[in-house]
């Protein structure tokens, strides 16, 4: 029963991998330095965000990229897929994750370029504090050769814990079906024979039989049985 | 402790199934009525159930305190040679019963207790170790004869017996009387076990009176 309930989900989870689209995820790498300062040191992120404020550029970095990236499905579908992280002080990762390794590196290196043309545009204005900043792309996503999404893993165990679960509350429930007879029909359709008469379980009619009293009157339960004892 | 504790409610028990105005009592009352419904009154009854723990025990001091209520002579007979415990309840040794009254003489009548007014109880007796099985002596003719002896004297003769798998492999001691009445646990028993079972007693041409449903809540 369980392992039954545990291949239908991860049978389940299968089909639902499939019938999604797969997710490449392509890389490229910027470097981002600092030419000169002045006044206190800007931090990385302070000049990634001085890069990509609207009011200091024209237009936003990832409309432009999407654009030219030929991005089809709308810009909030473009920003999800893009992620960019600081690898240190002078890098920054670009990720695009897309259907296709093709447009997953497309994109990537998009972004990356507009993102350098916008630095090179900014060249001698103050940015995060510093005066000027040099951008590159350090390197090109490279259409990826196999596909990022854990869909799969994580539907593989989601489905085996969720069908382990619900095949063991499956498992308790018919198990306890199989154990419990709800009365005298039930019995006569599941045995094929009569039944003559159905006995209450009396444990719930006992009296207390605490071990004080019991020692104190000799052998436990004599006196019941002599007739001196609770009746009924 | 805890055994002293188990035989106590054991004996309360009992105490409950040998008074025949408690609820459990007036189960026991239709039991005996729907037995009576069969047709011809039966003399000899085997109990037994599909596995141990199903309450075969207590089918038997049940049903034979209530017959021994309305008068009818009865004698419950402990044939679980392998777990002796008929005599337990009632606080009685074990030294004499069925086992002595096949090696010695005189009537198994003799061999037993007075348990309530009507109502007589007849242990295994001891039992030598290595006996290879607790069926060895119900299949031997010689317990058929005696039983039949007792059934002179006595209006009902009840067998608490072992499992219905051991009563399967006797079929000359099930053969030798009136019919079997087969005992299930209402949260023990496994459906399919139980059903095994009547089909088996069925096939084996068994005359099944029916089933009694213990224990139910």
């Amino acid at each position: 029963m369980v392992g039954g309930c545990t291949l239908l989900f991860l049978a389940i989870a299968l089909l639902y991998v499939l019938s999604q689209d797969p997710v490449y995820t392509a890389e490229a790498t910027l470097s981002v330095r600092s030419q000169e300062e002045i006044g206190p040191t800007a931090s990385f992120d302070e000049i990634l965000s001085g890069l990509q404020d609207p009011a200091s550029s024209r237009g936003r970095l990832t409309e432009e990229a999407a654009e030219r990236a030929g991005w089809e499905d709308g810009q909030a579908d473009f920003n999800d897929r893009l992620d960019w992280e600081p690898v240190n002080d002078e890098e920054v990762r670009v990720r695009f994750s897309a259907s296709t390794p093709e447009e997953a590196a497309r994109a990537a290196n998009a972004y990356a370029e507009v993102f350098v043309e916008r630095v090179r545009e900014l060249e001698g204005r103050p940015v995060g504090g510093s005066v000027a900043v040099d951008a590159e792309v350090e390197r090109v996503a490279e259409p990826p050769e196999r596909r990022s999404d854990r869909g799969v893993l994580l539907a593989a165990v989601a489905a085996g814990v969720g069908g382990l679960l619900i095949g063991g509350i499956a498992a308790l429930f018919l198990e306890s079906r199989a154990h419990r007879w709800s009365g005298s029909i039930d019995a006569e359709r599941t045995l094929r024979a009569p039944v003559l008469a159905v006995i209450p379980d009396y444990s719930d009619e006992l009296p207390d039989l605490s071990p004080p009293e019991s020692e104190a009157r000799g052998k436990p339960g004599d006196e019941l049985l002599r007739g001196e004892g609770r009746r009924g | 402790m805890g055994s002293e504790r188990a035989l106590a409610e054991e004996t309360v028990r009992t105490h409950q199934l040998l008074d025949p105005g408690s609820e459990v009592g007036r189960s026991f009352a239709t039991l005996v009525e729907n037995l009576d419904a069969l047709g011809r009154p039966a003399k000899s009854v085997v109990i037994t159930g599909p596995e141990s723990g199903v309450g075969r025990t207590t089918v038997c001091l049940g049903l034979g305190a209530t017959l021994a209520a309305v008068g009818r002579k009865v004698t419950i007979v402990d044939c679980n040679l392998d777990q002796p415990h008929l005599h337990r309840p009632f606080g009685r040794p074990n030294f004499i019963g069925l086992t002595s009254a096949l090696e010695g003489s005189g009537s198994l009548e003799n061999y037993g207790f007075e348990a309530a007014p009507n109502l007589r109880i007849i242990p295994t007796g001891p039992v030598l170790p290595g006996l290879p099985g607790s069926w060895v002596l119900p299949n031997s003719p010689k317990l058929v004869e005696a039983i039949r002896d007792l059934g002179e004297s006595r209006d009902v003769v009840l067998l608490d017996a072992p499992v219905a798998s051991e009563v399967l492999d006797a079929p000359n001691f099930w053969g030798s009387f009136d019919g079997v009445l087969l005992v299930v646990h209402a949260t023990r028993t496994p459906k399919g076990v139980a059903r095994g079972f009547t089909d088996a007693l069925l096939d084996a041409r068994i005359n099944l009176f029916g089933v009694v449903l213990n224990g139910h809540v």
